[in-house]
């Protein structure tokens, strides 16, 4: 001890401070966030199995809608519970329902990302129209706004679908409609505040045309709403979607498809013998929205710690 | 430094806002922010606008560079009338006259990076330089005393003083003739302040630039300017070279004005007499009638409540004269706090019930 120079100054630990920008910021949060960590694994696991669907079942020797009448069936025709052969059993056709949901995945989780995707597309794009343009041009995207948010949306979507036939696209198209307005909404306001900032007044003393003010300016300041607004409204249309398909007017058959599979179950009182064929497609359903909007949450509290704050008050 | 050369003239320049929803005759109100301003700016030189805060400096500076549409009057660039040019036909000349904000933070877009944001303006009107876009930007950075490595940051990473730089870059880019600088210090700390006026004078003289100095704060408009005008509730009370308004100001408002000028020895601001306006800034909703300033007027008298009086050369001729807009301006050894107002209260009262509620029908 005696040997320690008494002149070594004490070496304090290194302190180097790092500038984080709002990205890296908001990482940090999600990763805090356990629940949402969870729900984003899960989400991941169901995102993998529906890009690699094909191969899954090819693996496991199975084809969603292989009808195999013989070995699918027991010998009154019924649907087959879960075995080693197949899994989660089979339908009421002798199509295995495994299978079946691992392709559904595809259908269920594209659809609900398509639509929101056009959906969210068209309420940025009217939402700056109106919150930049004002006057008239709000005044004609605001009254849409309204109309469209006060039909109500099974009903609308049944008469759509009726008019324009089942087809995964009409499916796409009438979950868009219904689902813009609010994200509209939402840029709209945003826009409103925004455009009375300095900056705005800056590029148009610069030169700048609307549009590059629209969608230089204005819209790289909405992405964090438009993040959020995305994933929350992914797992809503992924339900309106199995509604629809539950109600006969989803994706035609025989592709799979979690809400069709459902529907399929509850012919002719099916699932009263048969509880997986409920149980299995409802569970995945519940579980997908569920992390879903889990993860849209977490995504939120990340993004903007203000909301949080307010909502743990 | 200056020429006689005018760069800038408004003449009769006036901008109402309406106000508030609809009144009871289903006309609104409205607010007269600029009121029947004539002035000119000569090449090369630094105009510094003064007046209270909410006076209309800001809006007229908006009005010059046509930000806003003007009500009345003709506003003249370069020999060229743009009063009333559109959108389209405003875009090669918003090329020659850039604007620096009063806010750092505000004037900034915080989504965007710094490196394109100075380059703006290069992406709006085509790169006219030597070199790319990235170049010429770094360039500028230099120019105004920026590190050139700190292209790709966010506003949020600078201090205050080095934001009012990047908006200094940025309203350089293109090599403008003119520059109006809202209050571009205000918000800043006073050892920054010195900073930024500095650059700005360094970069007025290395690229003849001309300005439009706007500030509530009278040192730095002595400091900077050549010629300065004084605004009050929306019109210019009095104007001229720097060292005639500051030594012998004819306006009562000026001369209250400058005595509210804050001084560094404690002694001398013992010394002098301070004028306290009596009452706040009236509403530019409905302004006093006759002489504006009338109400807070320590000089006032019967006809400065029914005469609007016009700002009229006091001495000197062209663009250099001193003008005043007074019915009984202040001779220069005169002293303000020797009159007391012989416009009573009451009368006062009366004349702005009478002008209170007036409404324009539109």
């Amino acid at each position: 001890m005696s040997a320690t120079p008494a002149t070594a100054p004490p070496t304090a630990p290194k302190t180097t401070i790092v500038a984080r920008g709002p990205w890296a910021l908001a990482w940090r949060r999600f990763r805090k966030d356990k629940v949402a960590l969870i729900a984003a694994a899960v989400m991941a696991v169901i995102i993998l199995v529906a890009i690699f669907a094909p191969l899954i079942n090819s693996a496991l020797g199975q084809d969603p809608n292989y009808q195999d009448q013989v070995n699918g069936l027991d010998v009154n025709g019924l649907p087959l519970g879960p075995s080693g052969a197949h899994w989660l059993g089979t339908d009421a056709l002798g199509r295995d329902v495994f299978a079946r949901l691992v392709y559904g995945a595809r259908i269920s989780i594209g659809i609900g990302i398509l639509s929101t995707g056009i959906a969210v597309a068209v309420g940025v794009v009217l939402g700056l129209l109106a919150g930049y343009f004002r006057g008239i041009v709000d005044v004609i995207i605001a009254r849409l706004l309204d109309v469209v948010l006060a039909l109500p949306v099974v009903l609308a979507a049944v008469a759509l679908v009726a008019v324009f036939g089942q087809s995964p696209l009409v499916t796409v198209l009438v979950l868009a409609f219904f689902s813009w307005a609010t994200m509209a909404r939402i840029v709209r306001g945003q826009v409103i505040s925004l455009r009375e900032r300095e900056f705005i007044e800056a590029a148009r003393s610069l030169g700048a045309s609307s549009t590059r003010i629209m969608f230089v300016e204005l819209l790289p300041n909405l992405v964090m709403p438009i993040i959020i607004y995305f994933s929350l409204l992914v797992p809503v249309n992924i339900v309106t979607n199995a509604v629809l398909a539950f109600l006969g007017l989803g994706i035609p058959v025989p592709t799979a498809d979690w809400g069709g599979m459902i529907s399929d179950a509850e012919a002719g009182g099916l699932y009263q013998q048969a509880w997986w064929l409920v149980f299995f497609p409802g569970g995945v359903l519940v579980l997908t929205t569920l992390a879903f909007n889990l993860l849209g949450d977490g995504i939120r509290d990340a993004l903007d710690p203000r909301i949080e704050r307010l909502l743990r008050k | 430094m200056s020429s006689d050369e005018v760069l800038l003239s408004a003449s009769g320049v006036s901008k109402r806002f309406n106000v508030g929803s609809r009144g009871l005759l289903g006309g609104r109100l409205q607010l007269s922010a600029v009121d029947n301003v004539s002035l000119e700016i000569k090449k090369g030189e630094t105009l510094g606008l003064v007046g209270e805060s909410g006076c209309g400096k800001s809006s007229l500076a908006r009005c010059l560079t046509r930000l806003y549409d003007v009500d009345e009057g003709t506003i003249t660039f370069d020999g060229r009338d743009i009063t009333n040019l559109g959108r389209r036909q405003m875009q090669p000349l918003r090329s020659e006259m850039q604007m620096i904000f009063q806010d750092p933070y505000g004037s900034l877009n915080p989504r965007r990076r710094v490196g394109s944001i100075i380059g703006d303006a290069l992406a709006i009107h085509g790169n006219r330089g030597k070199g790319t876009r990235r170049q010429q930007v770094q360039e500028l950075m230099e120019i105004v005393g920026l590190n050139p490595e700190h292209y790709n940051r966010y506003p949020a990473d600078f201090s205050g003083g080095q934001r009012q730089r990047i908006g200094i870059a940025r309203a350089l880019a293109l090599k403008p003739k003119l520059i109006v600088c809202d209050e571009p210090v205000s918000a800043l700390d006073v050892s920054i302040q010195a900073q930024v006026i500095n650059l700005l004078q360094d970069l007025q003289r290395e690229f003849d630039l001309t300005y439009l100095f706007i500030s509530h704060d009278l040192s730095v408009v002595q400091h900077i300017s050549d010629r300065i005008a004084v605004m009050y509730l929306g019109r210019i009370v009095e104007s001229g070279p720097v060292e005639e308004v500051f030594t012998a100001s004819s306006h009562p408002y000026t001369r209250a004005l400058l005595s509210a000028k804050p001084i560094a020895d404690p002694r001398a601001a013992e010394q002098r007499d301070r004028i306290v306006l009596a009452g706040d800034l009236p509403s530019p909703i409905s302004p006093p009638s006759g002489c504006r300033f009338h109400p807070r007027c320590p000089k006032a008298e019967q006809d400065c409540v029914t005469v609007v009086p016009t700002l009229e050369i006091l001495r000197g001729a062209g663009p250099d004269a001193q003008r005043v807009e007074c019915l009984h301006p202040l001779e220069a050894d005169q002293d303000l706090s020797s009159f007391t107002p012989s416009i009573a209260d009451t009368i006062i009262g009366a004349d702005a019930a009478a002008t209170g509620s007036r409404e324009v029908a539109s």
